[in-house]
């Protein structure tokens, strides 16, 4: 009977253990946890990026999370399995320094190619004889609008 | 009664069943995780990606003007920035520009470039409808439907998948790879647009990051059903072919999504005062 009962407190405490529990990282700047996995449900309270969670179960596009003693749901699109990393504007930035570079050297817009080990003959196989316009992308990278303005556009929001 | 030999072995072969069973849904739970989490990739792997982006780019800006207008530049930005932060992808940083073009279209590069065209704008209503569009195209790069195509890593032992080693690389049949990687690539936004599943995922995940932002879910449907009037009186002078499935199967598709997500009972804002402000042409 002694082993009845050792294998009757296994068979409940063991599927326990079994359970999924990941610890997740919130990514997006506005996560809210659910009440409910859908939109429109009541909000339990907000999380903020970087903050660790502990998802317990996957339904669809939700995770139900464990946050601060309270269990909600959030959308997939808000949490992962690795904390937020650095943007990477300034890797992008150093490459287009060493385009600025090229550029200065050929007078072209269209040069890049070779500072990335292309020379001009792969670099016509690169452009297949299209025109290729770096310094608009240039201009793009460098046109910048702080995170405070945007926050305050979200704000602002409404009918 | 239960200690006869037999109930005991049931007792154990169900016991078994059962772990068997919790573990292995637990490993599901784990594995979807995981594929979740690939989405965030190391620092090399973004930065090969956004150098592809910023290649196919600069074809895309050699084919179409930007279209110089400041304030709408600024607004259009705001709100595809808006739309960003609330993505799964906030270490990269998304440029959003206008194309000086009529058509009705709007593309997006690897590692955060998304272009829309004047005449895509033209067609819009309110802020929800621009940020419908504009959030379609963030999916794209947070799906990464291209990365995951054209391999895009940026250490990779092998030749030609990893961007980096073809960059770098002073072999002329890396140059040649990479050089129909971009070919290839550029071919796919521009004119044979991307696959089915690929445009219905992004539709999907463009309608959770309206509603995670603020916005009206179902400007989506709306914009989709009104491009499509436009695009049939103008097909027989239009150029450029639309590179996106059939309307009538994204909306079916929006349609199901949203009554899954719960997404047809909310009420949130179309933002028309602001858009006619700022984005209307």
């Amino acid at each position: 009977m002694k082993k009845i009962s050792l294998l009757l407190a296994l068979f409940i405490a063991l599927p326990m253990m079994a359970s999924a529990e990941e610890v997740m990282y919130v990514m997006s700047a506005r996560a809210k946890l659910l009440s409910s996995p859908t939109f429109g449900s009541k909000t339990i309270e907000n999380v903020t990026k970087g903050e660790k969670i502990l998802a317990i179960e996957k339904k669809a596009n939700w995770y139900k999370v464990k946050h601060n003693d309270k269990t909600g749901w959030v959308s997939r699109l808000s949490v992962s399995s690795h904390p937020p990393i650095k943007r990477a504007r300034r890797m992008a930035k150093a490459d287009s320094k060493l385009m600025m570079n090229s550029r200065r050297r050929a007078s072209s817009v269209s040069t890049t190619a070779a500072v990335r080990g292309l020379t001009n003959i792969d670099r016509s196989r690169v452009s297949n004889n299209e025109h290729m316009d770096y310094a608009s992308v240039e201009r793009i990278e460098k046109y910048e609008i702080s995170d405070a303005d945007i926050v305050a556009f979200m704000d602002g929001i409404k009918d | 009664m239960y200690d006869t030999p037999r109930t005991l072995s049931l007792f154990v072969v169900l016991f078994l069943g059962i772990l068997f069973s919790a573990s292995l849904s637990a490993e599901n739970f784990r594995t979807r995780a995981h594929q979740d989490a690939t989405n965030v990739n190391t620092i090399d792997d973004i930065n090969a990606e956004i150098k592809f982006g910023q290649t196919i780019s600069a074809r895309i800006l050699g084919r179409f003007k930007e279209y110089k207008n400041k304030k709408l530049k600024r607004y259009v930005s705001l709100v595809g920035k808006s739309l960003a932060m609330n993505s799964s992808r906030n270490e990269i940083d998304f440029h959003f520009t206008v194309l000086d073009a009529d058509f009705i279209n709007a593309y997006s590069a690897p590692g955060g470039y998304i272009f829309i065209t004047k005449g895509a704008i033209k067609a819009m209503k309110d802020e929800s409808e621009l940020a419908a569009v504009l959030a379609h195209e963030i999916a794209h790069i947070t799906e990464k439907h291209i990365v995951k195509e054209f391999k895009i890593k940026g250490n990779d032992s092998s030749a030609t998948a990893g961007l980096t080693n073809l960059l770098g690389s002073s072999s002329s049949s890396a140059k040649v790879a990479f050089s129909l990687s971009v070919d290839n690539a550029v071919n796919k936004l521009i004119k044979k647009g991307f696959k089915k599943e690929e445009e219905l995922e992004a539709d999907q995940v463009a309608l959770l990051l309206l509603a995670a932002t603020g916005y009206d879910p179902s400007s989506m449907k709306r914009y989709l059903k009104r491009a499509k009037r436009i695009n049939k009186k103008t097909r027989s002078r239009q150029v450029n072919k639309p590179t996106h499935p059939p309307t009538t199967k994204r909306l079916k598709s929006l349609t199901r999504m949203a009554k899954k997500e719960g997404l047809h009972r909310v009420k949130l804002p179309k933002a028309k005062k602001r858009f006619i402000k700022y984005g209307k042409l």
